[in-house]
Formats: structure tokens, C-alpha cells, sequence
């Protein structure tokens, strides 16, 4: 629980001690929440990493002979794991809510998944346009960038 | 074994990640870093062997063994700086106790199948289906890694 949690009928409280947010942090005495929900998160986000690098290093023209349109399997593997991971990471939100609403590096995070993931889009539709190859080859690399700044902020909500 | 621990308890690189403050936070960042690299490429691999993905053509896939080890390496670097943090924390650590373990047995799979499938499956046509031994060890491949995710997650808690 955090300090932004004053009083028990303010907002921020509120979810913290939902009967969500009272599961996932053990309060009410399940103490595999946590552990059991982060695992989730662990696994969910190195699939869609995963993915995410697999298909820009084919786009930076790794393993050029694999068409590109192979890649539409892989991207469900990649939206299922980020169904997963929107959910767990709900879930580890609500249990600390004031602390993460308010932490720099968690909105960082935030704005580099939603860039991360419209770059994805901005990529795959420079390749249906045939827009040039150095251009889609560029926004591969951005793609790239984003994703593992994603990763910087992730890693970094520990410590900052 | 106590050996090893004193060495890199000792070393210089111990010294590194105890007295930089960004040297541990660094050190987890490549190690996130590669293991996505590692498990992306792990991916194309195992699913295209385990016969989920046979429209990529196996040698195009195989060209992904060079980034697994690449992941890997990263890996193995960036794991023994945030190791020599406090190896005797992480010896004593069950968690950690299995994730070498199932990294073991995940490394012994892959010689496996390196020295056991590899050749025969690049000779494979478009979009042949793998012989089933290979095909196994591609299955246990996915699931040995995604138990290691699992007790690497657990480290904190076991």
C-alpha cells in the first residue's frame, strides 16, 4: 500500500482495497497472488518482446528468404500474450494503484507500449504500401528502439 | 562449487555491480533484453520444428540459431554481473537452484538437437512436416524456457 492512500473512501484507496486489489497483494491472505500473476506478466511479455524482435530483424532483412506475410501466426501468439499482459497488468495495478499512477518511469512505460504497438502498425502497412524499402527498414529499427526503451522503463519501475 | 563462489564474490566484477548505482538496473535491462531475443528466436524456431508454422521454410527458420545464441550470450554476461552482486544469495536461492537446473537440461536438448536433427532438417522440402523425435525436443524446448521465465520470476519468493 501506498502513502497516496489517505483515506478509506478516497478513489485511490478505493481500488487499492478492492477485493481485487486486497487479492493480488496477499492482503486477504492469498500470498500466490502475486507471485502467480507477475509470472503471467514475465511470461506474456517475452512473447510479445519476442515476436515484436523476430519479425523487425526479418523487416531489417534477417532471414530475407521467410515472407513477411508468415509472420501473421506469430503476430496471434503476440496479441493473445498482450490480452494476457493487459490483464495482469491491470491487476498489478489496481494492487498498488496510488504508487503507479504517480511513478515516471510506469507513464514512460505506458507511452512506449501504445508507441511500440502503433509502430508495429506503422511498419507492417510501410510494407503493404511498398512505401520504399530504406524507409520501412527505418521504422523497423524506430520499432526496435521503442520496444526495448519499453523494456528500460519496465526494468527501471524498481529502482525509480 | 564454494570455489567458484569465492572467485567471482571476489572479482572485479562484483566490485562493478556493488559500487555503480546503474550497474545491477544495466545489467537486468540486457538481461531482458536478451532473453526476448532469445525467446523470440526460440519461437520461429520450435514452432516451425513442432510443425505449427511448416509454410517458413526450415532452413529459413534454422538462420535463427546464430540470434538464440546470441540472446543467450547476452545473457549468460549480463546473468553472471548480476550473480557476482551476492553469489551466495543466489546459490542458496531455490528459485535460482532450479533455473540453473532447467537451464541445464533446456542446454542438453539443444545439443540434441543440434547434433542429433539439425542436418537432417535442413535437407527437408518446403513445408515438410519434422521427423516426431524432433518435433519433441522442439516442444520440451518452448516448455523448458517457459519454466525457466516462470522460476527466474519466482526468485523473489522462493
Amino acid at each position: 500500500m501506498d502513502d497516496l492512500c489517505f483515506e478509506p473512501e478516497g478513489f485511490i484507496c478505493s481500488i487499492e482495497l478492492s477485493g481485487l486489489g486486497q487479492w493480488v497483494t496477499g492482503t486477504s491472505g492469498s500470498l500466490w497472488a502475486y507471485p502467480l500473476v507477475l509470472l503471467i506478466h514475465g511470461i506474456g511479455l517475452m512473447t510479445v518482446l519476442g515476436v515484436v524482435f523476430a519479425f523487425n530483424v526479418r523487416v531489417l532483412g534477417f532471414a530475407s528468404n521467410i515472407s513477411l506475410s508468415s509472420y501473421d501466426k506469430l503476430f496471434k501468439v503476440a496479441w493473445i500474450a498482450f490480452a494476457l499482459n493487459l490483464l495482469s497488468g491491470l491487476i498489478l495495478l489496481v494492487g498498488d494503484f496510488g504508487k503507479f499512477i504517480t511513478q515516471g518511469s510506469f507513464i514512460v512505460k505506458m507511452a512506449l507500449i501504445i508507441l511500440g504497438g502503433i509502430m508495429m502498425k506503422v511498419v507492417i502497412s510501410s510494407i503493404k504500401s511498398q512505401s520504399g524499402e530504406a524507409k520501412t527498414k527505418l521504422l523497423a529499427g524506430l520499432c526496435l528502439a521503442i520496444w526495448f526503451g519499453a523494456i528500460c522503463a519496465g526494468r527501471l519501475m524498481a529502482y525509480l | 562449487m564454494d570455489a567458484f563462489v569465492n572467485w567471482i564474490g571476489t572479482s572485479s566484477l562484483h566490485d562493478w555491480i556493488n559500487l555503480s548505482p546503474w550497474a545491477y538496473p544495466a545489467m537486468e535491462i540486457v538481461h531482458f533484453t536478451g532473453l526476448s531475443i532469445l525467446f523470440g528466436s526460440l519461437l520461429v524456431i520450435d514452432l516451425r520444428v513442432a510443425g505449427f508454422a511448416n509454410f517458413i521454410n526450415m532452413r529459413d527458420a534454422m538462420k535463427f540459431i546464430p540470434l538464440a545464441m546470441l540472446g543467450f550470450s547476452l545473457n549468460l554476461f549480463s546473468g553472471a554481473a548480476l550473480f557476482s552482486w551476492s553469489p551466495e544469495t543466489f546459490v542458496s536461492n531455490t528459485g535460482f537452484q532450479w533455473k540453473m537446473g532447467l537451464i541445464l537440461i533446456a542446454g542438453l536438448n539443444a545439443l540434441w538437437f543440434w547434433f542429433g536433427e539439425h542436418t537432417k532438417l535442413v535437407k527437408l522440402a518446403d513445408g515438410e512436416q519434422a521427423e516426431p523425435t524432433a518435433k519433441v525436443i522442439a516442444m520440451v524446448s518452448l516448455l523448458l524456457w517457459l519454466a525457466v521465465i516462470s522460476v527466474a520470476r519466482w526468485m523473489a519468493f522462493l
